[in-house]
């Protein structure tokens, strides 16, 4: 009850002053459209304990005390969506997550719930349980399934490193023919993670292991997450290797979200070599824009204006920063560009 | 001035001077006490109490002292809680240092324990050092705070092996310092409130929101 009221009456002090949305950000003279490929809602009860605290430790004290009601305030599509006008982000894309071992499970059911909130500017990506796959693959796949001929659902999310699998296993092959089957692109974590108890040895995290994979079903889309990076030592990790998959392969997308926010990249260091290094390889009609959010209140604005930081560091043109903010996730997911 | 009218002057004062009353020992004023100085200064003339309650954010609590008729000692009790949640109960004395018109320094030094529910819980046996200067004395009384609390932790951990389980235990020291601006104003005698900005730090190093709060003070006289 007296944390209900607080969370308001805080949000009040820190001054959310009511104004219209500015969508769209100024890039090399030009106004462009900004879509958010990576944001995560759910339900703080359905995150395992360790990583609770893991996430309420983050939260700026005391709102950590109160994390759960801190939580629920941004972990809605209400929250989620708020945090996109505040960033000018004119649509995002919300994940369906099963990792209740590591950061938690948010179920298809309730993605399709917020993605309702406002189906203009939300988009799903559907997930399903590998962690029973020896005995309930079946199942796990009619679910995908049905959920991806939702209403807004777009792909699939997956993250080998939380799901405790291993990139290279073969027991999978269902479900890549599924994804190349409804040309619903599939989203890969990769690089290693914070959050307790994930797997995080090579054959989870590195996407040189999930090569053989990608040759294997050319029809299907790969977006790599986090372009490798290596969140426990904040460095860039297996970036090489997924810049060079995305040269030898034209299914491979990437997207680098989280890797340049302020906790893990603290001088943007490593997200301006990032954004060097896909400009360099000629990928960027194969980028799409990320944050990770919302983490924290103000971190989808803080995270886009990094990137643009580092865009702007590694000598991007408008139109190739209007490729990565906005278009090709218009073109990996096969929906309408965003408006302005 | 010639000599003559000074001594003029020394004539016509001397019997003014004789008629005064001893010069008090006390430099405080005589009236009704400052509550919202005992409060703030942390410690109570002999004979004196003065309770406070706090409430704002992230802290809320309740606070009282009452003069002990040895060596200026106090006794203080506290419970003060961060949005309910993490909560500090701790008693002990404390003592005014130094007391001059302009200022009042005191020292305080609290045991109890602490818990604190949440995804952050804890628990254990805390204690808490602070060091408050008010200038005083005077309808408006300014004040700094400066606590440092600590508590006590004993992590356990439970291995199971083949062999049987195996405990654990590991102990630590949590810190977590707070300092306070204050002005309080006394409203009538016996009766003050007092307004202020807190800093606290909870587990270090990470970042802390600062805070502000509101006292209702009240206290007894001699």
């Amino acid at each position: 009850m007296v944390e209900r009221m607080i969370t308001p009456l805080l949000t009040l002090l820190l001054g959310c002053a009511e104004e219209a949305p500015v969508y769209g950000v100024s890039f090399g003279g030009e106004r462009l459209p900004v879509v958010d490929m990576h944001l995560h809602q759910g339900e703080w009860n359905l995150i395992p304990e360790s990583t609770r605290r893991f996430l309420a430790s983050r939260f700026p004290a005391p709102l950590g005390l109160i994390a759960e009601s801190t939580a629920e305030g941004s972990l809605n599509a209400e929250g989620v969506l708020e945090q996109l006008d505040e960033a000018g982000v004119i649509q995002g894309a919300l994940f369906a997550v099963y990792a209740p071992r590591t950061v938690g499970v948010a179920t298809n059911e309730y993605v399709a719930e917020q993605v309702l909130v406002d189906p203009e500017r939300l988009f799903g990506l559907g997930s399903l349980r590998l962690d029973d796959w020896n005995n309930n693959a079946e199942a796990q796949l009619a679910d995908l399934a049905a959920t991806l001929e939702k209403p807004g659902f777009i792909g699939i999310k997956l993250a080998h490193a939380h799901q405790h699998v291993r990139l290279d296993d073969p027991r999978f092959d269902a479900l890549w023919s599924l994804a190349a089957a409804t040309g619903k692109p599939v989203y890969l974590h990769t690089g290693s993670s914070p959050f307790p108890n994930t797997a995080q040895d090579a054959a989870y995290t590195d996407p040189a292991y999930f090569e053989p994979i990608i040759a294997a079903y050319p029809d299907a889309q790969f977006i790599l997450g986090h372009l490798g990076y290596d969140f426990i030592n904040k460095e860039v990790g297996a970036l090489d290797t997924c810049v060079e998959l995305a040269a030898r392969y034209e299914n491979v997308w990437l997207e680098p979200s989280a890797l340049g926010s302020a906790g893990s990249d603290p001088t943007g260091a490593n997200l301006l070599t990032a954004y060097s290094a896909m400009k360099g390889a000629g990928v960027l009609d194969r980028v799409v824009y990320g944050s990770d959010g919302p983490q924290s209140p103000g971190f989808v604005a803080e995270y886009l204006e990094r990137s643009l930081a580092a865009m702007e560091g590694a000598g991007y043109t408008a139109e190739e920063a209007r490729a990565v903010l906005s278009l090709n996730f218009a073109a990996v997911f096969g929906v309408e560009p965003a408006p302005l | 001035m010639s000599p003559l009218s000074l001594l003029l002057v020394v004539a016509v004062s001397a019997p003014a001077l004789a008629e005064r009353p001893p010069p008090n020992p006390d430099p405080r004023p005589m009236g009704p006490p400052d509550p919202h100085l005992d409060a703030l200064a942390g410690a109570s003339e002999v004979g004196d109490w003065a309770v406070s309650l706090e409430t704002g954010f992230p802290f809320f609590g309740a606070r009282g002292q009452v003069a002990l008729p040895w060596m200026g000692l106090n006794a203080v009790g506290s419970v003060n809680s961060a949005l309910f949640t993490d909560t500090w109960a701790l008693g002990g004395v404390s003592r005014r240092w130094v007391d001059t018109h302009r200022v009042v320094l005191s020292g305080e030094i609290l045991v109890g324990g602490t818990i604190r529910s949440g995804d952050l819980s804890r628990r254990g046996p805390a204690s808490q050092t602070t060091l408050r200067l008010a200038r005083g004395h005077g309808r408006i009384v300014p004040a700094l705070t400066l606590s440092s609390r600590h508590v006590l932790l004993t992590d356990v951990q439970e291995i199971q092996t083949a062999e049987g389980d195996i405990v654990e235990r590991s102990r630590s020291i949590a810190w977590s310092p707070v300092a306070s601006f204050d002005v309080g104003v006394g409203v009538c005698p016996g009766f003050a409130v007092s307004a202020g900005l807190d800093v606290p730090w909870f587990d270090p190093p990470g970042f802390s929101l600062p805070g502000a709060h509101i006292n209702l003070i009240v206290g007894g006289w001699k």
